[in-house]
């Protein structure tokens, strides 16, 4: 990515502000630093079990976590990269660039209602969630639920980013490779 | 919240959950009569029954007292991530029998429910008896000494990791759904459970010897969440607490039952082999748990496990 | 009416491209306010729907069939498969089918073995003269085999949700996921009688050692994971977190492994665990909503009215399976219908292992077929060619896997002999 300014083609999207590059960059940088602690939880629970000194009741619930962790971090990133599963049947159906816009517009405010209830959700769940705590390690669950407050948001700002491009052909990104951050 | 009642006591829905299946005598002799009785009442008390963990697991089951949404449950192990010193009532050899467990229930357990009643807006109704506690494994376990070196797969909660190293076992972590496969393969040597518990997961089918150790009796707690005690008339909520104590003896008898029937189907076509209770080393097993914990509590949860082992045999 | 409500609601979402995680969870929050349920306890749902220690299985069995590409390991089984059947004529295909043989052992998921297989093997075969559908239809077919094989990610979910041993269903899925191979070079044996004129080439024996020789440690993955369950070193879950391991290290020892490359491994491993999760968890809540209406109790009251027979009730569950697997991920369809389906197979006193494996081939190849057959989509991002064209191609071997699907399902003792005989 160079900073010279140029047109873009008429059919590709303009680049995303820095602010969101930015926050997909943190998200994975987080998501693939849980795969990380997931990797190493499971990995330590099998050498716990023949090495008496390394045994640590924590490493499952670790590794659980993580992979909480690695669901709710990504939710804004995967909004953003057009990187959630869908259904694509409706792009059959619908084929002129006109219909697609109202299709694109019409998918993204949904997508941005339920991610602000879901936003909202969470940010109950984190409300109540300092009264327990995690069964094995007694982590508080407050703490925990902030993943899914993040993500949500994030999938909120995200969404509303979709409705903003609605009028450009964004495929969906079914393999990371074609994903760029 | 023990009064509640004024203006409430219209028709009410009690939704009753637990993770037992419909095949465990805290199912079919535990909450399906409380549903039959409570209804026959005729005080507008419906029951809708969810077990198999159809609500959630445990912790989850939990949170859902606590907020209201969901009613009445029956559970253990989720109740430790509210109030933590619960933990204690399910430490090695704290009760002796289950008589013990119900004579403190009944008599000493009052400062502890308030307590947890403060804590967690969720009400301790009863116990019921789910069974006691027993090693199955490959190797026959009748002593502390035997347990030297074997790894026993024990939930991974910080009281029954204790509860191992109380009794001088090995703990091995393998989660709730891959201990078929553990057993089998030899990841773990041996787990712990009730009877009816190692029955109905199959795990007898990949192991040598079941131990009458009865290490621990597991006692399922009938809790109610405050929320739901509120919408209750007086009449209603003495209808419930009284049903559910006087199914508790009842249930007893249907858990033994069933464990006896399981037991001697062993004794008599295996595949285990039964190590009976007179075979086991009971009084090394109490006293070393009891040494162990002594030195492990402090504080609060010191009082509180000395007040439990102080009420046996009264 | 209220549950009906709510699927049209899901459905209309899915229709107007809404992710599915969010087509299911945004009508789920609507049931659960209107049946007065605190806020915040609906997505504590989908959080304790992943919060499995099973489902750590699906995160690091992507690790490895990502890795698995990096590595190069797809090239060096494709090389020694081409080595080793120089003489046959159409080796090209049947090497294809061999290869995703091979890389099943390792992979647990299709995408993986469609990625990193078909960059190789379609443009290897166009080259070599076969017609570009046949090369896609074949690599896209083949590609199934990967989750059907152990280890496999439908299975380690399946066996989590249905409460049975994953070893169990890894060593019924063996079986199967062979047929579907032998099933495949039956239609290219044929194929090629038609089609006469593929060159076969001499054996080069020098050729064929140096390529064994390389992929021996590739198949060591296999071997690990097998083994290690087998041998009573780690449970299912934890050979996934050992087969990543082996795969870095392998990566390192080959040197074909940078820390770029790992970092580019990890985002993809994220990326698509992100997804899958959420769904995983979105299906959570709508379980929970049939959970709460008693769905299933009903359900199982309306088949067991329409027949008694096992097998009329299993032809109708790979019906269900093959419609509902060409509009759902095959993912969100185990979790949402097995709670339901398992507990009446049951009823029907089929095994619920053979169930398994029945529905996960069934699921399968729903992938193959719009308009949400993810592995359709795949090939037609490494291809560069439209969808519809992919999909031409595909058509003629929908015939050969749906022959191998009802043998599996009308003969179960080709999916159970193999778990009994280990003792499962
Ligand atoms: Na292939
Ligand atoms: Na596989």
């Amino acid at each position: 990515m160079t900073d010279t300014p140029h047109t873009p083609p008429p059919d590709a999207p303009p680049q995303a502000r820095p602010f969101f590059r930015w926050l997909a960059r943190i998200e994975l940088a987080i998501a693939v630093f849980f795969l990380f602690t997931l990797a190493v939880g499971v990995l330590w629970q099998v050498l716990g079990r023949y090495v008496p000194a390394a045994n640590w009741v924590g490493a499952g619930e670790i590794a659980r976590f993580s992979l909480i962790g690695i669901t709710f971090i990504t939710v804004g990133y995967l909004i953003g990269q057009h990187g959630q599963i869908t259904v694509a049947v409706i792009d059959g159906i619908v084929k002129g660039p006109r219909g697609r816009t109202v299709v694109r517009a019409v998918s993204a405010i949904l997508l941005t209602l339920i991610c602000l209830a879901l936003t909202w959700e969470a940010w109950s769940m984190v409300e109540d969630g300092f009264r327990r705590v995690s069964p094995v390690l007694g982590i508080p669950l407050g703490y925990l639920y902030l993943l899914p407050l993040i993500g949500f948001a994030s999938g909120t700002v995200m969404a509303i980013g979709r409705l903003v491009r609605a009028n450009y052909d964004e495929p969906d990104a079914l393999i990371a490779e074609e994903a760029e951050v | 919240a023990d009064e509640g009642g004024d203006g409430a006591g219209g028709d009410i829905t009690l939704s009753f959950s637990s993770s037992q299946s419909e095949a465990t005598p805290n199912y079919y002799c535990g909450m399906e009569l409380f549903k039959e009785r409570i209804e026959a009442e005729d005080l507008g008390i419906t029951v809708d029954l969810f077990p198999n963990s159809q609500l959630g697991p445990d912790t989850e089951r939990v949170a859902s007292l606590q907020s209201g949404d969901l009613d009445m449950d029956l559970q253990e192990a989720g109740m430790a991530s509210v109030y933590p010193q619960i933990g204690i009532l399910g430490a090695a050899y704290v009760f002796d029998d289950v008589d013990h467990a119900f004579n403190w229930i009944d008599n000493d357990s009052e400062e502890f429910r308030t307590s947890f009643n403060e804590q967690t807006d969720m009400t301790i109704i009863d116990g019921w008896f789910y069974g006691n506690r027993t090693f199955s494994s490959n190797e026959p376990i009748r002593s502390p000494e035997d347990l030297q070196g074997q790894q026993i797969r024990f939930p991974d909660t910080p009281q029954y990791l204790e509860n191992a190293r109380a009794l001088g076992a090995t703990p091995v972590a393998v989660a709730y759904e891959e201990i078929y496969v553990a057993l089998q393969q030899g990841i773990a040597d041996g787990q712990e459970n009730p009877v009816v518990g190692t029955k109905s997961a199959s795990y007898d089918e990949v192991q040598e010897y079941v131990s009458l150790n009865n290490h621990q009796v597991s006692i399922h707690w009938v809790t109610l969440s405050d929320a739901t005690l509120e919408k209750m008339s007086k009449e209603q909520k003495d209808a419930v607490f009284e049903t559910v104590k006087e199914i508790r003896s009842e249930n007893r008898e249907c858990v033994e039952q069933e464990t006896d029937e399981i037991l001697q189907d062993w004794r008599d076509n295996g595949p285990l082999t039964v190590i009976e209770e007179d075979e086991v080393d009971r009084e090394a097993f109490i006293s070393q748990a009891e040494e162990h914990f002594k030195n492990y509590y402090t504080g609060d949860d010191l009082a509180l496990y000395e007040s439990i082992r102080a009420s046996a045999g009264q | 009416m209220e549950l009906l409500l709510l699927f049209l609601g899901i459905l209309v979402l899915m229709f107007l491209r809404v992710p599915v995680a969010f087509s299911i969870m945004g009508p789920c929050l609507v049931y659960f306010m209107a049946n007065g349920l605190s806020a915040g306890m609906s997505l504590k749902i989908v959080f304790d729907s992943v919060n499995s220690f099973p489902l750590l299985a699906v995160p690091l069995f992507i690790l490895v069939g990502v890795t698995a590409n990096k590595v190069g390991v797809a090239d060096r089984l494709f090389e020694f498969c081409l080595a080793a059947m120089a003489r046959v004529p159409g080796n090209l295909a049947y090497v294809n089918v061999g290869t995703s043989v091979g890389f099943a052992w390792m992979s647990g998921s299709a995408l993986a073995d469609a990625a990193g297989l078909g960059k190789i093997q379609v443009p290897a075969m166009t080259k070599a003269g076969y017609p570009f559908r046949f090369a896609t239809g074949l690599t896209a077919s083949s590609a199934l085999i990967s989750p059907v094989m152990p280890p496999s990610i439908p299975a380690v979910i399946f066996a989590a949700v249905g409460t049975i041993s994953t070893g169990a269903l890894f060593a019924a899925s063996v079986v199967p996921a062979l047929l579907m191979a032998v099933g495949l070079c039956v239609y290219i044996a044929i194929w090629i009688k038609r089609h006469p004129g593929f060159e076969s080439q001499p054996f080069d024996p020098a050729r064929f050692w140096r390529a064994a020789v390389n992929v021996i440690a590739p198949l060591g993955a296999p071997v690990i994971i097998l083994g290690g369950i087998m041998g009573g070193l780690f449970t299912p879950t934890e050979a996934a977190g050992i087969a990543g391991l082996y795969m870095v290290v392998l990566g390192c020892v080959y040197r074909t492994i940078t820390w770029r490359g790992m970092w580019q491994a990890a985002k993809e491993t994220v990326f698509l665990t992100g997804g899958i999760m959420l769904i995983i968890g979105a299906a959570g809540m709508l379980g929970r909503v049939l959970a709460q209406e008693q769905v299933a109790q009903q359900l199982s009251r309306l088949i067991s009215d329409f027949t008694e027979s096992p097998l009329v009730f299993l032809i109708l569950i790979i019906v269900l399976m093959l419609v509902l697997g060409m509009v759902i991920d095959a993912t969100a369809v185990i979790l949402v219908a097995v709670p339901v389906l398992l507990p009446l197979a049951m009823t029907f006193g089929i095994d619920p292992v053979h169930f398994g494996v029945v529905v996960i081939m069934s699921l399968m190849i729903g992938l193959l077929t719009p308009p949400v057959g993810s592995v359709l989509y795949v090939m037609s991002s490494v291809t560069g060619r439209p969808v519809d064209e992919i999909f031409r191609g595909i058509v003629p071997f929908l015939t050969p896997m749906i022959i191998v699907l009802l043998i599996v399902t009308f003969f179960p003792d080709v999916v159970m002999f193999l778990p009994r005989m280990l003792g499962f």
